[in-house]
């Protein structure tokens, strides 16, 4: 990676009109200015129901009759409050100052006014796929004291122009100077891309002096089927091994091609009856049998027939399905040949944690010390999976415009398909679907666009007793299942490249960071050598299970997920492994599945952290379009997540009509103490920040806001210019 | 500038479409009476217009004539039930947008957000008012009949997309109508999809009596037809199937009616208003 100057946050101007129209002035808005937020929006919707919030009551005031007192709803003054003046000490005797310009750090002398903007830090990703592969993401975020950052890790060590260093020494941001030198003393680096300093105001007033890493979108897959061995594989009866190869491709094409939406002028030119054909040969199998598979090639005279026992029927679904796991997940790249893979954004986070938590047992956890956060998404749940929350009860019939589904899906040139376990399908399903629980099976556009209830938004004593104890257990063992095939993944560890052949070596130089992952991998080995007991090798060390390439194998996602906790993290849970934190699935998730659990959000004076997707009308808990659309990328990476045109100009657009107005919406609700909620018999009135908090979970004011989601990391200092204000 | 017309389309259909290799092929032949709604937009980098189609069961149109407000989620209900049992797609299934510059210069369908999404016209739009022809060129010079020009387009059908060209010849029968002479050129055009070659053949004529102010179409009518082949080698057998056949005759005119986001206004159009002679 190239050295970087740390530079201060872009600068975005948020003006709230008297109407209510929300303009937002962002020199990578283009086209977007003037972005509407409906003020008489449904709050609950958007910003309560995500984590059970009854937010609606603040708009609406006491509900009637509970006191015997009439309810005059409240909308229009809650709009006034809302966007009025949000802070309550510009209406008190002292006023809070701060220094006119907060990102120059060496100049604190000057006093203004606190002017209102919001921090708002996405940590971005970590890891690879399809649209970044050729780059490295290694995103991360900190914060200490006021300070956020936006970082990336380098793996390649400091160079000599050291202006991280610098930076971190000039602003006094000691405990993040002191990672810095852990780091470089291990021979590898971060940088500070970004930084923004919380002005100072009730707001952000309890931000403390600690260091607090955030993580974001990591997508850990499940365990992928093996790479099958060469004794269980088709071989040709006269010896030819290119020739045995041509026909376990041509196997391998159909078992891929089955699993997608076929049609003349879709180009996919497989029959359903072929298709039904191999999911009951799938199934056959599954039941204990042993058919055998004639595979046939060419015509007429030409034609043959290669006969493929089941074991060897299976290599090829086993080694097709890699392939499309490798080229549609998140985290680890594609390595020098299809089927395989290389665990160096593993590495290099482990790396990370690693450092981090030496720093940790050097200044202690907690608000003062060192704690991190993984703001969601470390777990991929919803790949080539079925949505857990079919069947539930539908809050929204059409969440989403079919208009506009059908513009999503159309780079694939496929269909919406649900992926239905072979067991865990409802009985209405079984019996329309249980023989496609591996080709392909249309999901019904009127599913895609449903809205569910989910339990972690709802009393979930009542959804339990809607979804049925059944299907309740049933869905908190698949989860559990899930959990398990993520703490399952293995890979081999890297090798060293200068020992492979030389045409070898181009490619992995050709693979972004890929090189040097044998040397990241010593470093790791060299101060973290409990990561490599024997709990964490596939087999143990003693008798380690070993790949067709007689190497043995690692639980990587095993590793960062125990580190994580060693540096008691705070988990939150994000759109692809909501499941986490609903009441209903995590059922199961006792004793060690436990730290699979997560909460929506963290809130620690001044600072506030959830993924962010409650923003996001495809995929706030318990819609399916998200699902959906997350099937389509796995089966079609490269159109769905190369089609920038669709949807990476989409993802772009997000950011400025939900993800910052949503922001601003929960920093108004939050710090606006006018906002206020009557409650209880005495109907005492609580500020809505104080009504939102429970029992051990308050909610503080905040002025550094930190999400994920997007995959795109920035950092903003918006600013707030709300009506009346000069 | 934002302009609400609505419009009546009749067509008459014959349509064909071979899902899979050795499937039968499925037909839909017969006529179809729909009201469509467009909310046209104007500025001076784009024009925007959403299509809200209604399908008509026969004889509704007698009975909903005249009527003053309609409720449009009750048109909605029973148009997306008749869009579902059509075998095969025929006028808007759903509410679309298409954008296009100003002068109309490569119609799309767009996601409606900023610039975001750019997918083909679906050959099943094409007919549909204000989607032919593009303005005029600016240095397109008049003969003694009026303007001759070519134009482009890409048209879409299923998730394939082909360029589209056609002739059109355009009059000024008087100062607040224009008439554009609509021809699709027939050269057959191919683009590979996944495993296959798909060929388009399109052939047909229309004609659109536009009024100058607002530049909007009044009525229209033509006859569409396209085929696609597809050509594929499909485990070692030649494939060589005509997928799709399509014969769209229609006609469209505006009639005297408004609408909102919520309600369809038909009391201005009772059944003593005359249709707009076709062109």
């Amino acid at each position: 990676m190239a050295q970087v100057t740390p530079e201060p946050a872009r600068d975005v101007k948020l003006l709230v009109h008297k109407n209510g129209k929300l303009e937002i002035q962002d020199a990578k808005a283009t086209g977007f200015a003037g972005i509407h937020i409906d003020p008489d929006i449904d709050i609950d919707n958007v910003a309560g129901r995500q984590y059970g919030w009854d937010i609606q009551r603040a708009k609406e005031g006491p509900p009637k009759g509970v006191d015997g007192s009439a309810s005059e709803p409240r909308v229009a003054q809650f709009r006034n409050d809302l966007f009025t003046n949000p802070w309550r000490d510009a209406e008190e005797p002292e006023v809070p100052v701060c220094t006119n310009d907060p990102n120059r750090h060496g100049h604190y002398n000057t006093l203004a006014p606190p002017p209102r903007d919001l921090v708002k830090l996405d940590v971005g990703f970590w890891g690879y796929y399809y649209r970044d592969r050729q780059t490295i993401q290694r995103d991360f975020g900190l914060v200490e004291g006021h300070m956020a950052m936006l970082c990336s890790f380098d793996p390649a060590g400091p160079s000599e122009s050291a202006d991280t260093a610098d930076f971190l020494t000039d602003t006094g941001r000691l405990k993040a100077k002191r990672l810095y030198d852990i780091l470089a003393e291990r021979g590898l680096t971060f940088h500070v891309n970004r930084y923004a300093v919380a002005r100072w105001s009730s707001a952000s007033a309890g931000l403390g002096r600690g260091l607090t890493a955030f993580f974001s979108d990591l997508h850990l897959p499940e365990r992928w089927g093996p790479i099958p061995h060469e004794r269980d594989r088709y071989q040709d009866p006269e010896g030819d091994r290119d020739k045995a190869e041509d026909i376990r491709a041509d196997l391998r094409n159909d078992l891929t091609k089955c699993q997608m939406a076929n049609g003349l002028l879709l180009g996919n030119l497989m029959s359903s009856d072929y298709r039904d054909k191999i999911q009951a040969h799938i199934a056959a199998i599954e039941a204990g049998g042993s058919p055998v598979w004639n595979h046939d090639t060419g015509v007429l005279f030409f034609k043959s027939i290669h006969p493929f026992t089941a074991t060897q029927f299976i290599a090829e679904k086993d080694l097709a399905d890699r392939i499309t796991a490798i080229d549609s997940n998140w985290f680890y790249p594609r390595g020098i040949y299809p089927s395989t893979s290389d665990p160096v954004p593993a590495i290099d986070l482990l790396n990370l944690l690693g450092a981090l938590h030496t720093l940790q047992n050097e200044v202690g956890p907690g608000e003062h010390g060192v704690s991190v956060c993984q703001v969601g998404d470390l777990y991929e749940m919803w790949m080539n999976r079925e949505f857990l929350y079919t069947n539930f009860p539908v809050l929204i019939e059409a969440a989403i415009s079919e208009f506009m589904l059908t513009m999503v899906r159309t780079p694939s040139r496929d269909h919406f398909q649900q992926r239905f376990d072979r067991v865990f399908v409802t009985d209405l399903q079984r019996q329309l679907r249980a023989k496609r629980t591996y080709v392909f099976h249309r999901w019904d556009i009127d599913e895609v666009q449903m809205f569910h209830e989910a339990a972690h938004r709802f009393n979930h004593e009542r959804l339990h007793g809607v979804v049925g104890p059944e299907r309740c257990s049933r869905l908190a063992t698949f989860l559990r299942q899930r959990v398990e095939g993520v703490w399952n993944f293995t890979l081999p560890e890297p090798l060293d490249p200068t020992t492979l052949p030389a045409n070898l070596q181009e490619k992995v130089r050709a693979i972004p960071g890929m090189w040097g992952s044998f040397r990241s991998l010593n470093i790791l080995k060299s101060y973290h050598p409990e990561l490599f007991d024997s709990q964490y090798i596939c087999g143990g060390a003693a008798n380690p299970w070993l790949n067709s390439e007689g190497r043995r194998e690692l639980f990587w996602n095993k590793m960062i997920i125990d580190t994580f906790e060693k540096l008691g993290v705070v988990r939150l849970w994000g759109n692809h492994d909501g499941y986490r934190g609903d009441p209903i699935l995590s059922a199961d998730l006792t004793g060690p599945h436990a730290i699979a659990k997560a909460d929506g959000w963290w809130s620690r004076p001044g600072l506030w952290a959830e993924h962010s997707h409650r923003w996001d009308e495809f995929n706030r808990d318990g819609m399916a379009p998200g699902a959906g659309i997350t099937n389509l990328v796995y089966y079609h990476p490269a159109a769905m997540l190369g089609a920038e045109a669709c949807i990476g100009k989409f993802r772009t657009s997000q950011e400025f009509t939900a993800f910052q107005p949503g922001a601003l919406l929960w920093f108004l609700l939050v710090n606006n103490e006018r906002l206020t909620v009557t409650q209880g018999v005495q109907q005492s009135t609580v500020p809505l920040r104080d009504f939102l908090s429970n029992g051990d979970r308050p909610i503080h004011p905040f002025a550094i806001y930190v999400s994920g989601h997007t995959h795109g990391p920035d950092l903003v200092r918006m600013a707030l210019k709300l009506p009346g204000d000069p | 500038m934002t302009d609400r017309p609505v419009y009546l389309i009749r067509q008459t259909l014959d349509q064909t479409h071979q899902e899979e290799i050795a499937s039968q092929p499925l037909r839909d032949a017969g006529t179809r009476e729909a009201l469509l709604l467009i909310e046209s937009t104007q500025d001076a980098t784009r024009w925007r217009r959403t299509f809200c189609e209604y399908e008509l069961p026969p004889g509704q149109l007698d009975q909903i004539r005249g009527t003053p407000t309609i409720p449009r989620a009750a048109l909605a209900a029973e148009h997306k039930a008749l869009a579902k049992a059509r075998p095969i797609p025929a006028g808007f299934p759903f509410p679309c947008i298409v954008d296009a510059s100003p002068a109309n210069d490569d119609p799309h369908l767009s996601a409606g957000i900023g610039n975001i999404g750019h997918q083909p016209i679906p050959f099943h739009f094409l007919h549909a008012p204000t989607i032919l022809p593009i303005a005029r060129p600016a240095d397109a010079k008049p003969d003694a009949t009026g303007f001759a020009y070519r134009a482009a387009m890409s048209l879409g059908v299923v998730a394939a997309g082909f360029p589209l060209a056609y002739r059109v010849a355009e009059s000024a029968p008087n100062p607040a109508h224009r008439l554009a002479a609509i021809t699709l050129d027939e050269a057959p055009r191919s683009t590979p999809v996944g495993d296959a070659t798909l060929t388009l053949s399109p052939s047909g004529s229309l004609k659109v009596m536009w009024s100058t102010d607002p530049l909007l179409p009044i009525s229209g009518r033509g006859v569409i037809t396209l085929s696609v082949r597809v050509t594929a080698s499909y485990k070692g057998r030649p494939v060589d199937v005509v997928a799709l056949k399509s014969r769209n005759a229609f006609e469209f005119f505006r009639v005297p009616a408004s609408f909102d986001d919520t309600r369809l206004m038909l009391g201005a159009w009772t059944a003593e208003v005359p249709l707009p002679p076709l062109p």
